[in-house]
């Protein structure tokens, strides 16, 4: 009984760490597509929770803690440019890709297609 | 607190650690996004939002320049540094504390206020240090390149090996003729004093530390004369490590070196830094010499 009792302990505690390094890895992985899935997504102005819906909606979900700063860090970069507009209601800030932005976008989306190829290969000769 | 209520005091609580010309627009926006996030959520719901949004403080940071005291690999060496520190200055207070003080609440007593708590200047230089370097690196990349340490080989500096002979010879005179020196220049008894030696300690500490400081020179001469170490050298560096280790340690705690107390608090100190010197020293070559062995060992099977 003790010895079972111990084994199920053992066995929930491995779980648990294995799933929070699972969970961190993938956060990391997510974490590096983040920018170029933003800057995919403004090519013509939007403001943040609409931003945040539609990249939501095509199955990527970033959190939001993470992408309204990210919008203001990539705008001090000068990566994105910005305006307030007020349509219906509260004025909100709209986010657009700048001429930096739009030369950045292709360059990151060129790497990305290149290291998708690469990964590809390398995932099915795993699997080979 | 309701919703609206909740966010704003969420904002103002963000908006508080941004950079002020920052601060009301960051202000605005942020407001809007959480009220669009919220919805017509409850004050419960809304408190969970802004919970998942992260600390005020984190928020502020995502929305800045993240800002570096400490580079991330420095963090360890720092650590290190630091607690080592601390626990010398603390172990060196303490003994201080113990020759000063009588009765152990005494001692405790001095033991905190003049050298636990004021050991703490020790971390703060080294976030000091640890930031310049940090910022040195970033301002001029190329500073920080990695360069290889040059090979170790048994082959030693002649001419700077002599002058060290020079000044080790000049200051053992010194050491040992500092009162009749001082009574040359001076003739205040109190000067004369301070380097004046306790005549216990000249009948058999004294020589015998003498003898192991000319030994060491000798030692030190017969190295740059070879122009190289060798395994005799080598060991025999290790038994005066050794012997004299264990005579400072004697020196500390047999009786006064000096006549005047202040001298011989001073003197003392000094010589029990020298001991943590050669205990460090002597750890150092071991960790070596066990390392090398091992790769030996590995390369053999």
């Amino acid at each position: 009984m003790v010895l079972n009792s111990v084994t199920r302990r053992a066995y929930v505690a491995h779980s648990t760490v294995w799933r929070m390094v699972s969970e961190k890895l993938e956060l990391e992985l997510r974490r590096g597509v983040v920018v170029l899935a933003v800057l995919s997504q403004l090519r013509s102005y939007r403001y943040g929770y609409e931003l945040r819906q539609s990249l939501s909606s095509k199955g990527l979900p970033i959190e939001e803690g993470t992408l309204y700063p990210l919008l203001r860090r990539l705008e001090s970069q000068g990566v994105l440019t910005s305006e307030w507009r007020a349509n219906e209601g509260s004025p909100r800030r709209y986010y657009q890709l700048s001429d930096t932005g739009v030369k950045l976008c292709e360059q990151l989306t060129a790497s990305w297609r290149g290291l998708n190829e690469v990964m590809d290969r390398l995932l099915e000769g795993d699997e080979g | 607190m309701t919703a609206p209520e909740l966010i704003d005091a969420y904002v103002a609580d963000v908006a508080r650690l941004l950079p002020r010309k920052d601060r009301a627009d960051v202000s605005m926006e942020l407001r809007e996004l959480l009220r669009d996030e919220l919805g017509d959520g409850s004050a419960d719901e809304a408190l969970e939002l802004l919970r998942g949004f992260g600390r005020p403080a984190e928020v502020a940071a995502r929305y800045g320049k993240p800002l570096t005291v400490i580079d991330q690999g420095d963090t360890r060496p720092f650590l290190r540094l630091s607690v080592v520190g601390v626990i010398v200055i603390w172990s060196l207070g303490l003994i201080e504390a113990i020759e000063a003080g009588s009765g152990a609440m005494m001692v405790l007593q001095v033991w905190y206020f003049k050298y636990v708590l004021q050991s703490f200047w020790w971390p703060g230089l080294l976030v000091v240090c640890f930031g310049i370097a940090g910022w040195v690196r970033r301002r001029w990349p190329s500073s920080a390149a990695w360069k290889p340490k040059p090979s170790r080989t048994d082959h030693v500096n002649r001419a700077g090996r002599i002058a060290a002979i020079v000044f080790f010879v000049a200051g053992t005179l010194v050491l040992v003729n500092a009162s009749w020196l001082i009574k040359k220049v001076t003739s205040a008894p109190d000067a004369i004093a301070a380097f004046s030696f306790d005549e216990e300690f000249l009948r058999l500490r004294g020589p015998l530390v003498l003898a192991l400081m000319v030994l060491a020179i000798v030692h030190f001469a017969m190295v740059t004369v070879q122009g190289r170490w060798s395994p005799f050298t080598r060991k025999l560096e290790l038994v005066l490590d050794l012997a004299m280790g264990a005579v400072m340690t004697w020196v500390v705690f047999a009786g006064p070196v000096y006549q005047s107390p202040p001298s011989d608090r001073l003197v003392k100190f000094v010589l029990v830094l020298t001991v943590a010197g050669i205990l460090i020293d002597l750890a150092i070559k071991a960790r070596r010499k066990y390392a090398s062995r091992a790769k030996a060992i590995n390369l053999v099977s």
